[in-house]
């Protein structure tokens, strides 16, 4: 028997809530913005920046664990639009190429950076506001941290991509140079450390996370 | 029937590991498995799913980024193209395109001064003849050969 008969109807399918997908706007804008960038349009520089910072830059923060270089390479990636525009093939994928160059020089740094070095626990948005927010809360949000940046480099990098951007197990695969089989198994490898990591307080996790 | 059943249980096991308990973060194509109620058999996995969501949900926001973009901007304007960058390392202009013209320039300087000092009308008939051997055929006759005559010179 089908599963979704068996349960009854299936529910709609609905675009993922937070955070939406960057976009390009219009494909002639995509294009019109690529050939402006070829010509080292600055205002062109600007725009891309405009739209796409953030996200690359959340990116880069998230795969880094946090670390204080992710603006380095978020700007690294910029630059590289920049100055070699003709890498990028199709005008409308600009955002997801800037995703994939920030990715990987993300774990080009990690890879660079490890062994010697651990990894450093992330900076906390505001910790004033976190203060705020009750002991308890900022307590978990670090202990959260604190796992997700023990995780192997590209089960984060997955995570990043697909749990906290939102992109598709297509597109996350093609970032990370997998299948999207690998990227599953890094997706489900990752979220099943972060429940090890909590293991022996499974439970009352339960009850505190439902208190907050 | 039964295989279907476990097959889609299977799926929907994996579903819950890679994706979340949240369908909306699953992919767009098989959002149709998605039911409020999960099989009695999957109920665990789905508690588990959703509780790592929560968790994952605590994660820090990135903090706000401490340069400006009017920086970044200013530094793309001062930074080289595509074509100035050698392995993505910049190359000072000298060291870039200045060698192969002053390879050239040298080259001819030395050429007018050997010209104009006439070394080379002492060197240039010895070094074009090359060694002699005993073996050596010569291929052009001397000049002051005289067939017509029936002799030699």
């Amino acid at each position: 028997m089908d599963l979704a008969l068996h349960w009854g109807a299936a529910l709609p399918a609905a675009e993922p809530e937070t955070p939406p997908k960057a976009k390009t706007g219009s494909s002639r804008g995509a294009d019109d913005l690529l050939a402006r960038l070829a010509r080292r349009d600055e205002a062109a520089f600007a725009e891309l920046i405009r739209h796409h910072f953030d996200r690359i830059y959340r990116i880069a923060w998230r795969v880094l664990g946090g670390a204080a270089d992710a603006e380095d390479v978020a700007q690294e990636a910029f630059l590289k639009a920049w100055t070699a525009p003709g890498q990028i093939r199709d005008a409308r994928a600009i955002g997801a190429w800037l995703s994939r160059v920030a990715t990987n020089l993300a774990l080009d740094r990690l890879r660079r950076r490890r062994p010697d070095a651990p990894g450093e626990l992330p900076d906390l948005a505001d910790p004033a506001a976190a203060a705020d927010r009750g002991l308890q809360r900022a307590s978990l949000e670090a202990e959260v941290a604190a796992a997700l940046t023990a995780l192997p480099d590209r089960q984060r990098a997955a995570l990043v991509l697909v749990h906290f951007e939102g992109l598709g197990n297509v597109e996350a695969a093609e970032m990370l140079g997998v299948s999207v089989e690998a990227v599953e198994s890094l997706l489900a490898r990752a979220r099943r450390s972060l429940k090890l990591a909590f293991a022996d307080r499974w439970r009352e996790l339960v009850q505190e996370l439902s208190d907050l | 029937m039964k295989q279907n059943d476990t097959n889609g249980h299977d799926r929907l096991r994996q579903l819950y590991a890679a994706y979340g308990a949240d369908p909306a973060r699953w992919p767009e194509h098989e959002r149709w498995r998605y039911c409020d109620t999960p099989p009695p058999e999957l109920v665990e996995e789905h508690k588990d799913a959703h509780l790592i969501d929560r968790l994952l949900a605590r994660h820090a926001v990135p903090p706000t980024p401490v340069q400006d973009h009017r920086q970044l901007i200013a530094g793309a304007a001062a930074a080289p193209s595509a074509r100035r960058l050698i392995r993505g390392r910049r190359v000072p202009l000298l060291m870039r395109e200045w060698p192969a013209a002053l390879a050239l320039a040298a080259s001819l300087a030395i050429g007018v001064w050997i010209g104009a000092a006439g070394i080379a009308d002492d060197l240039l008939p010895s070094l074009l003849a090359g060694p002699v051997d005993s073996d050596t055929v010569a291929l052009d006759p001397p000049d002051n050969l005289d067939f017509d005559s029936g002799g030699g010179t």
